[in-house]
């Protein structure tokens, strides 16, 4: 029985995608907490805490499939704690090594690094399909460097921009994103060990290097001072992922506008099915809306998961489920959200005609700053502006070119020769440095791209698998 | 007081303020108005207890009296809430001074403060009530008009912001107005809930009026025009909650209209367009620039008004019998919704006025997609010979194709087996016509605004009366202070 549209399994890839969905699969969670279980006990026998056997039995028995998981149900029908049915299932596959089980640890312990290392699975996940992403903008960037259209402002036609010019903000947009889940990855990366009220008081008087190698195991820091109730890094990774999520509703819903059909520049790559049950001629841009559909969630989830920092005095599961609700689904969504984008942008469709025909469709309008500078040459700034809204407002009354309107006009049509007026009738010709800004924006950050791994790490810290 | 007064808020500008509210609203929660409305419901307070013998007749009389902001000493209030962090006393305390003895101990007689404050907002909501119900019952009017203007006139229908089917401009503007009559319903309906006093002593007991406390509510409730309430709701903040997320609703009902105007005001569609005026600039850069800046605008306060509805949701977690936390995050809260949404109904009101409809635009828009958005039309026609599955799989490859090809779809579609023996041209372009597939959308339309009228009779608002601050002279010029 799945009631959540990310766990459907007939139509369940609409808001997530399977790996994401296999990271906070129940069993997957069970298993991080077994994993945080046995690199304890593997930690707690090599400083004599507990006997060797015990370990390794611990170890070898500390896997999903041993378990029972009728009986963790039942236990979960008995007990409200969180933890203690599948720990009681351990122990009892255990036998009389059980009792060496989650030795001095606290329930949070668990929960927190097993999230931990969940949320660092996602990020890695999103981590690689945003930088294809990017990758797919670079190229796209390039091709379409010298590509004129109408850039918009207001959704009014403003002035003439290229296609290229666009994809470059969208991909140095996804590099700041990038650059910031690096950072938040480096955040997150500590565990939790520090018992009931984090003053480690049950891990004896090695707690610090148990603490320390435990959490070694798993890939993770230590930080002598718990964080229980200092939710700080877990916002800042909620925001993050946020943030990006946002920007890639962003470059979704532009995508969606410029496939309007009254404008048609932009497609996102068709289904081979149709769009409509009703109007067998729609195309619509089905992915490009999800994703602008998740990042309203996540951007909520965000907001949930910043207020949930109030923790009051040493453990507050209110703020904590809270938290525990959230954090899956900002992941998957924006997992689900950047493989979406990475897919649409990988197979956009790029109508250059189309692109061309709306630049200049309104052909003198456009260029009407170009005009504005062109005459201020002559009659100064401030005047060229009133004149220039005069002659164009001329032009549409009258629905007739600009150029014929400027050149009867007394005061202007001596000033400039037909020749002078190429841009008028030619709009990609005024389009700025864009060029050279997309050449010098591919450019910076592809240098980045081939200083960074393809896998998210923590610098001087191995990756665990 | 006339030393340099920043005013730092958007709302306090003296060159912003009118795009973000109006001067009618700001002036509902002006400072010193606030101070006096809490003034008056000290001295009603008064009133009511002398009626019923609780306090002597000669107080309320002398409290009354007193009980003017221009009478009080402003700068010793300030220097005081300095020192007291309290938000009542100070005011008291200046009111004491000027009420001659032995009178005085009889002001703010076994009130608390809360009871006060929450009093004199629910008199601000009911000013701003005023306000919203006469401008929403101006729109409805407003959109009527428009509905019957343009019932006749055939549009596209777009889903996914691709075009659809044929209907009318009317019937795209009666569901506005639908939408926008259940938000007038719902402002009504909220007015019995929420306009209510409070008067239950520190803890909601009235163990300080004695046994005539129910007696005393009634009495001052009355007074003021508000209803009573069953028991104190201090801690119990769902009316504040209901009215915040209300202005939500109708502010985003309205924001959707302006976004669908500024949406078909791009130059690519040009079918509407808001009101523009001669030296109205849309850029500083690009003298070309006619912006739907207003629309926009609508759409910006919409959005900060959202953000207050999920804010007067938070004010309803509170403590025990009083918690204040909720209190000064609706003092915010309230009073920032209801300007910026009588800033957006002013500005709708503006746009719906002059909104231009250019019908040459929208007659292009349908004739150029006609083939398209009557493939429904055509589908059901081949249907009636091929089956309505096989005719949407032909219409849509033959779309698609076209899609992909450029040109039109009929050609391909005249080009298959399936079509070209059994239906002529002719036979193929007949259903394509489509001001014969705009459904019934004239009738529902003509319903929508039989409807709205009937309702809109039944709202009884003052649209006539002009607001004057209790404050100011008849040239409007604020006595206090001057």
């Amino acid at each position: 029985m799945a009631s959540h549209p990310i766990d459907f399994q007939i139509n369940g890839d609409v808001f997530s995608t399977p790996e994401l969905r296999h990271i906070f699969d129940e069993k997957s969670v069970i298993q991080r907490w077994l994993d945080f279980e046995s690199a304890l006990a593997a930690v707690q026998s090599r400083y004599g805490l507990i006997p060797h056997d015990a370990s390794q039995v611990i170890r070898d028995k500390a896997r999903v499939e041993y378990l029972d998981m009728d009986a963790v149900r039942a236990g979960y029908e008995q007990s409200r704690n969180s933890v203690i049915p599948v720990l009681s299932e351990l122990r009892k596959v255990c036998g009389s090594a059980g009792q060496y089980v989650h030795y001095g640890a606290t329930t949070q312990d668990v929960l927190d690094t097993g999230m931990v290392l969940g949320v660092r699975e996602a990020m890695n996940i999103i981590f690689q399909s945003v930088r294809d992403a990017e990758s797919v903008c670079i190229d796209m960037a390039r091709r379409y460097a010298a590509t004129p259209m109408v850039g918009r402002t207001h959704g009014q036609q403003a002035l003439p921009i290229t296609f290229g010019l666009k994809v470059a903000v969208w991909a140095s947009e996804l590099r700041r994103n990038i650059e910031r889940i690096k950072q938040a990855y480096s955040s997150i990366g500590y565990g939790q060990l520090g018992g009931a009220v984090g003053t480690m008081a049950a891990l004896g008087p090695k707690a610090f290097d148990i603490a320390e190698d435990t959490l070694a195991r798993l890939g993770l820091k230590h930080v002598p001072c718990s964080w229980h109730t200092a939710r700080d890094s877990v916002a800042e990774v909620a925001s993050v992922l946020s943030i990006l999520c946002m920007t890639l509703s962003k470059v979704a819903n532009e995508i969606f506008h410029l496939q309007k059909t009254e404008i048609g520049e932009l497609c996102e790559p068709p289904p081979s099915g149709a769009s409509s049950s009703t109007m067998p001629h729609k195309q619509n841009p089905v992915i490009c809306q999800r994703v602008v559909a998740v990042s309203m969630h996540v951007r909520a989830l965000a907001a949930t998961i910043a207020e949930g920092m109030g923790h009051v005095h040493e453990r507050d599961p209110r703020r904590l489920w809270a938290e525990w609700l959230a954090m899956p689904q900002i992941c998957i969504y924006t997992g689900a959200a950047a493989a979406y984008m990475e897919d649409v942008l990988s197979g956009l469709r790029v109508n250059v005609h189309r692109m061309y025909k709306n630049l200049t469709m309104n052909s003198h309008v456009v260029v009407s700053e170009w005009l504005m500078f062109r005459l201020a040459e002559s009659m100064g700034r401030v005047k060229a502006q009133a004149k220039v809204r005069e002659l164009v407002a001329a032009a549409q009354e009258q629905g007739v070119a600009l150029v014929q309107i400027l050149l009867q006009d007394q005061e202007t049509a001596g000033l400039l020769s037909p020749q002078d007026l190429e841009p008028l009738e030619r709009p990609e010709l005024y389009t700025g440095h864009a060029e050279e800004i997309v050449r010098r924006t591919v450019q910076e950050i592809e240098d980045v791209r081939n200083s960074e791994g393809s896998k998210l790490s923590d610098g001087n810290m191995a990756e665990s698998s | 007081m006339s030393r340099c007064d920043p005013a730092g808020h958007i709302l306090g500008s003296r060159f912003y303020a009118d795009s973000y509210s109006t001067a009618e609203a700001r002036q509902i929660f002006c400072d010193l108005y606030r101070y006096q409305r809490w003034l008056d419901v000290e001295a009603v307070l008064a009133e009511a207890q002398a009626d019923l013998g609780i306090i002597p007749v000669e107080a309320a009389i002398h409290i009354r009296e007193s009980a003017r902001i221009d009478r009080l000493d402003l700068d010793y209030i300030s220097r005081e809430l300095k020192v007291t962090s309290h938000s009542l006393m100070p005011l008291l305390g200046a009111l004491s001074a000027v009420c001659p003895e032995p009178y005085r101990r009889y002001i703010h007689f076994g009130a608390t403060t809360q009871d006060i404050q929450d009093t004199a907002q629910s008199l601000e909501l009911r000013d701003v009530l005023d306000l919203i119900e006469r401008d929403l019952v101006f729109l409805a009017d407003q959109i009527s008009r428009l509905v019957e203007r343009y019932n006749s006139l055939v549009t596209i229908g777009r889903t996914h912001a691709q075009h659809a089917l044929p209907m009318t401009m009317g019937l795209k503007m009666a569901m506005w107005l639908d939408e926008l009559m259940r938000s007038i319903e719902r402002f009504s309906q909220l007015r019995a809930r929420v306009l209510v006093s409070q008067l239950f002593g520190g803890v909601g007991t009235m163990d300080a009026f004695g046994h005539r406390g129910i007696e005393l509510l009634d009495l001052f409730s009355s007074k003021l025009g508000l209803s009573a309430p069953m028991t104190a709701w201090h801690s119990a903040r769902d009316r504040i909650a209901e009215f915040l997320n209300t202005v939500a609703i109708a502010a985003g009902s309205l924001a959707s209209i302006a976004d669908e105007i500024r949406s078909l005001a791009r130059n690519e569609a040009g079918e509407m367009e808001e009101p523009f005026h001669a030296g109205k600039i849309g850029s500083s850069t690009m003298p070309h620039k006619r912006n739907p800046e207003l629309c926009e605008q609508v759409v910006v306060l919409a959005k900060l008004i959202k953000a207050n509805a999920l804010t007067g949701l938070d004010g309803l977690i509170n403590e025990h019998e009083r918690d204040y936390r909720a209190v000064r995050l609706e003092w915010v809260a309230l009073a920032d919704s209801s300007m910026f949404f009588c800033g957006l109904l002013s500005l709708m009101k503006h746009i719906l006025t002059g909104l231009v409809i250019h019908r040459d635009r929208v007659q292009a828009n349908v004739d150029r997609a006609a083939p398209y958005i009557c493939s429904e039309a055509l589908m059901f026609f081949l249907g009636s010979k091929l089956g309505k599955d096989r005719a949407h799989t032909l219409i849509y490859e033959a779309s698609m194709e076209a899609a992909e090809r450029g040109g039109s779809f009929i050609d391909v579609l005249m080009e298959h087996p399936e079509i070209n023996g059994m239906f002529t041209r002719e036979q193929i372009e007949e259903p394509l016509h489509p001001e014969r597939h705009t459904g019934l959308s004239v009738r529902i339309a003509h319903r929508v605004v039989e409807s709205a009228a009937r309702h809109i009779k039944e709202v009884k608002v003052n649209l006539s009366g002009k607001r004057q601050c209790p404050l100011s002279n008849s040239y409007g010029q604020c006595l206090v202070g001057a």
